[in-house]
């Protein structure tokens, strides 16, 4: 499989002289096309700030970031992010339909009409189908992030960045998510990585959870998750190696905790 | 730092170029009925004692005015946002009573009651009323419900419930509407002068046109930008001194 | 019984404002030189109406105020647009704005009547002189205060800064900019019939003060009510923008309360 996405040597600081506040700190990193990745760490290593990075909606300051083999300086096409806050991300202004056509606008290989059957399709794929005229802040919140993540399919991605995307919705909701991501994923080839505070998520839907060391932060751990896919709520969670796995991150993630300044591998 | 520093005084280049423009435009049209920022400049030290002594008539019936417009409508602000049948029974005469622009009565009033002091101030709190009554009243029928529990539990009479609970509540929308009124005040207090009067500033205005010296008025006008500009300033404090708990929470 | 008070607030508080007024009218407690009875009033107004001179002095009022109103929306969304592209310019032009946004308008109209003569140059000037700080102060704010999650949700989607400008920032901002409108046609209508009050040649505002010296009274109340008829219909034009421009966000508004 060949490399979508990587990072190597990224520094990432704000600041100058004594001012100078490092967040990320010789960060390498390597996303191979079709794997689903989450990452973990603890409470306020820089996570969001890392995806924004790896984005391309920020600079780093030195290292550098490449989608595809070229380096980033801002987010290019086929690669989309999906936020945690949905209700910001998504436009008030402009009904769901209209929000993934949004998504659309850098795509010149099809006419109106067919992104207009396009975004339907999407819209349908996340269960949607009945929404297209309705206004975002006219539905719950797991289907305002369901539009959102039409959306950032619809742009013709391959690489879909999600931050914490479903921190923000309640658990029963949240479960049912995780698998339609999975499915997405699968379904419209794209390859995926996680950020999440939430351990059991990353496990449950990665093929590799990448631990991310405190801030400064970089990669401290890779973890691979040898789960069969199609992954089941019930059943997955109960395996071995899906509790191998899991008490594996948890502790190291503890381990940061009690000596925030710990040495990494 | 320093960027942000020399930000500041790059953005001074704006209202410079305007004055420079201004000054040249007077410049080219040499005359005095189109005078530049240095005539006025000069006009402001010539005027000096007569803008302040005219300005202190005008501010004392604005003054006058809102306050008769604070003592009267607050109270009847909460007492309909409380007592909501007659509150919604007064909804439709408010609205239309706020559709009048307060300078289209003066001709009125001034049929009614001359052209003395009483007449503009009468005027005045008229204009300085409709923002008050409104503000105040949208504040206290919009009172969280909870807060009516709150009262009720402490058994409180409708009075003590619209003193202690209502008024403090609705504080914050209040001071919006008081600072509306402030300004119309201020406005309808000059208009009113400028159409029938005998001293404060807008008759000194009136009289700057009418003896061309354009120059003066100006700077009556310089004058009276800045007491809106104070009069701005001392509100922001005292709305920060006594709503801090308003804006904490925010 | 409530909900019949309810359903009927509005036809109740009329006929108490009239009731009120004819009551005092009858028991003769003002004289009635300065209040006349609504009959009269009325008949004031049909025969102001009938002659035609009424609709030629407020077509000449509401179209200044309506000009005015869409120099100044145009004017106050361009120089908020222009702070917030070049933000020196926005903190240099905050001096500007400090500076005139107190004096009334009336105080602009003796100053600039000679400059600008008694034409439609002078309640131009006057009125947008005062009615484009509501939209450009709200359109500034509100530019300004769109979030950061918007703004990367566009940029994520290529846009670049123009169109961040246009697709993301104005359309967020239009709400604010539009309460700023709504705001500044009152002052419109309030600047139009002062200027015409004083610079003094037609329009209503000067119908009003030349009934008024007459001793007129019916026909002054009956202006008035003209002038409010315009409050209505200019915030109703204000309000049909509103809906076509800002729809989604009224629904929004509706939906929270």
């Amino acid at each position: 499989m060949s490399e979508i996405l990587s990072a190597r040597s990224v520094i990432k600081s704000y600041g100058a002289g004594t001012n100078r506040l490092v967040i990320i700190d010789g960060l390498n990193l390597s996303i191979r096309e079709g794997e689903f990745v989450s990452l973990v760490g603890p409470s306020g290593c820089g996570k969001t700030t890392l995806l924004m990075c790896l984005s391309g909606l920020l600079e780093v300051s030195e290292g550098e970031v490449s989608f595809e083999g070229k380096q980033l300086h801002s987010t290019p096409p086929g690669l989309s992010v999906v936020f945690q806050d949905y209700s910001r991300s998504l436009l008030p202004w402009k009904s769901n339909l209209d929000n993934v056509l949004f998504g659309m606008r850098r795509v010149v290989a099809m006419s109106d009409t067919e992104k207009r059957e396009k975004a339907n399709e999407l819209l349908e794929a996340v269960g949607l189908a009945g929404f297209a005229k309705h206004y975002p802040w006219q539905v719950s919140g797991g289907m305002q992030q369901r539009v959102a993540i039409a959306r950032g399919i619809a742009s013709q991605s391959r690489l879909l960045l999600l931050d914490e995307p479903l921190a923000a919705v309640d658990a029963q909701t949240r479960a049912d998510m995780q698998d339609l991501l999975l499915e997405l994923a699968k379904k419209f080839k794209q390859t995926c990585v996680l950020v999440t505070h939430d351990v059991e998520e990353a496990v449950y839907m990665a093929d590799r959870v990448l631990v991310l060391g405190p801030r400064p932060t970089k990669v401290v751990e890779e973890i691979e998750i040898k789960l069969d896919r199609p992954r089941d709520q019930l059943t997955t969670r109960e395996e071995p190696e899906f509790l191998r796995a899991r008490h594996k991150v948890l502790s190291l993630i503890r381990s940061m905790r009690q000596a925030p300044k710990v040495s990494s591998v | 730092m320093r960027a942000r520093r020399w930000n500041d005084i790059w953005s001074l280049a704006v209202p410079a170029a305007i004055l420079l423009a201004w000054q040249m435009g007077s410049i080219i049209y040499a005359t005095p009925l189109f005078p530049g920022p240095a005539k006025v400049a000069y006009a402001i030290a010539n005027n000096f004692s007569v803008i302040v002594s005219q300005l202190g008539f005008t501010l004392m019936r604005a003054a006058v005015g809102f306050a008769l417009a604070v003592v009267m409508m607050i109270p009847l602000g909460i007492f309909l946002g409380r007592v909501r049948i007659v509150g919604r029974i007064f909804e439709p005469i408010i609205d239309m009573l706020s559709t009048l622009p307060p300078p289209a009565i003066v001709p009125l009033v001034m049929l009614f009651a001359g052209t003395g002091d009483g007449a503009k101030i009468v005027i005045i709190a008229y204009a300085a009323s409709v923002p008050l009554l409104m503000n105040t009243y949208e504040a206290s029928h919009s009172i969280h419900p909870m807060m009516s529990r709150v009262a009720k539990s402490l058994q409180l009479t409708r009075f003590e419930t619209m003193r202690l609970i209502d008024l403090p509540s609705s504080l914050p929308m209040i001071a919006t509407g008081a600072r509306l009124a402030i300004a119309a005040s201020l406005l309808v207090s000059i208009t009113s002068e400028m159409l029938l009067s005998t001293n404060g500033i807008g008759t000194y205005l009136q009289r700057s046109q009418e003896t061309f010296k354009i120059d003066a008025g100006l700077a009556g006008i310089a004058f009276i930008s800045l007491v809106g500009i104070i009069i701005n300033a001392l509100v922001v404090r005292l709305e920060k001194r006594w709503l801090f708990w308003h804006y904490r929470k925010v | 019984m409530s909900q019949i008070l309810e359903r009927l607030r509005v036809p109740i508080s009329i006929a108490i404002v009239f009731g009120v007024w004819q009551l005092v009218f009858i028991t003769g407690s003002v004289n009635e030189k300065y209040f006349p009875s609504v009959p009269s009033i009325v008949a004031a107004f049909w025969t102001m109406a009938k002659s035609g001179d009424l609709l030629k002095a407020d077509s000449l009022t509401f179209g200044r105020a309506l000009i005015g109103l869409v120099g100044a929306g145009f004017l106050g969304i361009g120089l908020a647009i222009l702070s917030d592209v070049f933000p020196i310019f926005g903190k240099g032009f905050r001096y500007i704005s400090d500076i005139l946004q107190p004096v009334p308008p009336a105080a602009f109209v003796p100053m600039a009547v000679f400059s600008l003569g008694l034409g439609l140059k002078l309640y131009a000037f006057v009125i947008i002189l005062v009615t484009v700080w509501p939209p450009y102060l709200n359109g500034v704010a509100a530019l300004n205060a769109v979030g950061a999650v918007q703004l990367n949700t566009g940029r994520m989607l290529g846009c670049n800064t123009w169109d961040l400008l246009w697709r993301i920032k104005l359309p967020a901002a239009l709400p604010e900019i539009f309460a700023g409108i709504r705001y500044a046609a009152t002052i419109s209508l309030i600047a139009v019939i002062v200027s015409e009050m004083l610079a003094g040649r037609d329009g209503i505002g000067f119908m009003i003060f030349k009934k008024a010296f007459a001793m007129r009274t019916p026909e002054v109340f009956a202006l008035m009510f003209v002038v409010a008829i315009n409050g209505v219909f200019l915030n109703g034009l204000v309000n049909i923008l509103r809906r076509y421009f800002i729809g989604w966000h009224m629904g929004m508004m509706e939906r929270q309360e």
